[in-house]
């Protein structure tokens, strides 16, 4: 006598398929994690580097962004380049100022060495 | 990044299943498992595009085993492995017994055939989704299911009649 069909069917069917090992899982989804693309894998990366001191990580953020702040609120653009240059043409000293800064270092070093100093600069000769 | 640890618990054992009823290798199973899911960690479009999920991972299954078994030394390492069992344990001695001579009756089926009578008895697929998973048209999935039972109930007909 031939079986059923539809009871032959659902009797196979009922068969309970071998379970998936579990101890698998774990070591399944770290192959896949480490296959996965390069950039996905660095922010993960830097996910996991930055995570164990996250307070420490805002606080260098808020610095930074105290920083920005201030750098934006001073003067910038034209404004910054207006100041620049006028400034860098002044001389710093005068031609008489510097003269008279030469005189009196000769001075100092003589007092300080007690003996007579060469002037510095060559005398002029006459004309 | 798509979220593996979900798609493994939806899935995993499905393709497990499978992929053990192909190769009838464990190490093959895990292989191709592994491989499934390092295929959807670099390329996560692929799933993201995929209408049903689990019928686009059978076929990478399916695909992966068949360009496999071509090789020799998949057939090789089939010949010599003892075949692992494909069913849980049952309590019961002839409920055992019967498993057994199913999976050695499974094992004398044609590759093709017995795709479709797993995806069909224990992978809860229409003919439709067969035909999706593996390729081909729903009336071949159907043909290749019938002679695939029809060999299983001539093989397993004395023993299914004696445990009844």
């Amino acid at each position: 006598m031939n079986p059923d069909p539809i009871d032959f069917e659902s009797q196979l069917a009922r068969r309970p398929l071998r379970e998936l090992p579990p101890e698998w899982r774990d070591a399944v989804l770290a192959q896949a994690r480490a296959a996965a693309p390069q950039r996905e894998k660095a922010a993960a990366d830097w996910r996991a580097w930055l995570w164990p001191h996250p307070w420490a990580w805002a606080a260098l953020a808020a610095i930074w962004l105290l920083i920005a702040g201030l750098n934006v609120s001073g003067p910038h653009g034209e404004a910054l380049y207006a100041i620049s240059p006028a400034k860098g043409n002044e001389a710093p000293f005068s031609p008489g100022q510097y003269a008279a800064y030469l005189r009196l270092r000769n001075l100092l070093l003589a007092a300080s060495l007690e003996k007579p100093v060469e002037p510095f600069w060559p005398p002029r000769h006459k004309r | 990044m798509p979220d593996l640890e979900a798609i493994y618990d939806r899935h995993a054992q499905a393709i497990f299943a499978f992929a053990l009823s192909l190769t009838r290798s464990e190490a093959e199973a895990k292989d191709v498992l592994q491989e499934i899911f390092c295929r959807i960690a670099r390329r996560p479009e692929i799933l993201a595009r995929a209408r049903e999920e689990r019928a686009l991972l059978l076929r990478m299954t399916y695909h992966r085993i068949v360009d496999e078994s071509r090789s020799r030394e998949a057939r090789k390492r089939r010949a010599e492995a003892a075949a692992p069992a494909l069913f849980a344990p049952a309590p019961n001695p002839d409920e055992n017994l019967f498993q057994r001579e199913l999976e050695r009756a499974l094992d004398g089926l044609p590759e093709e055939q017995r795709a479709v009578v797993h995806l069909k008895l224990w992978g809860g697929l229409t003919f439709d989704a067969i035909a999706a998973a593996l390729g081909i048209p729903p009336n071949t999935a159907a043909s290749r299911y019938r002679y695939g039972l029809d060999k299983l109930r001539a093989s397993l007909r004395p023993l299914y009649e004696e445990i009844q």
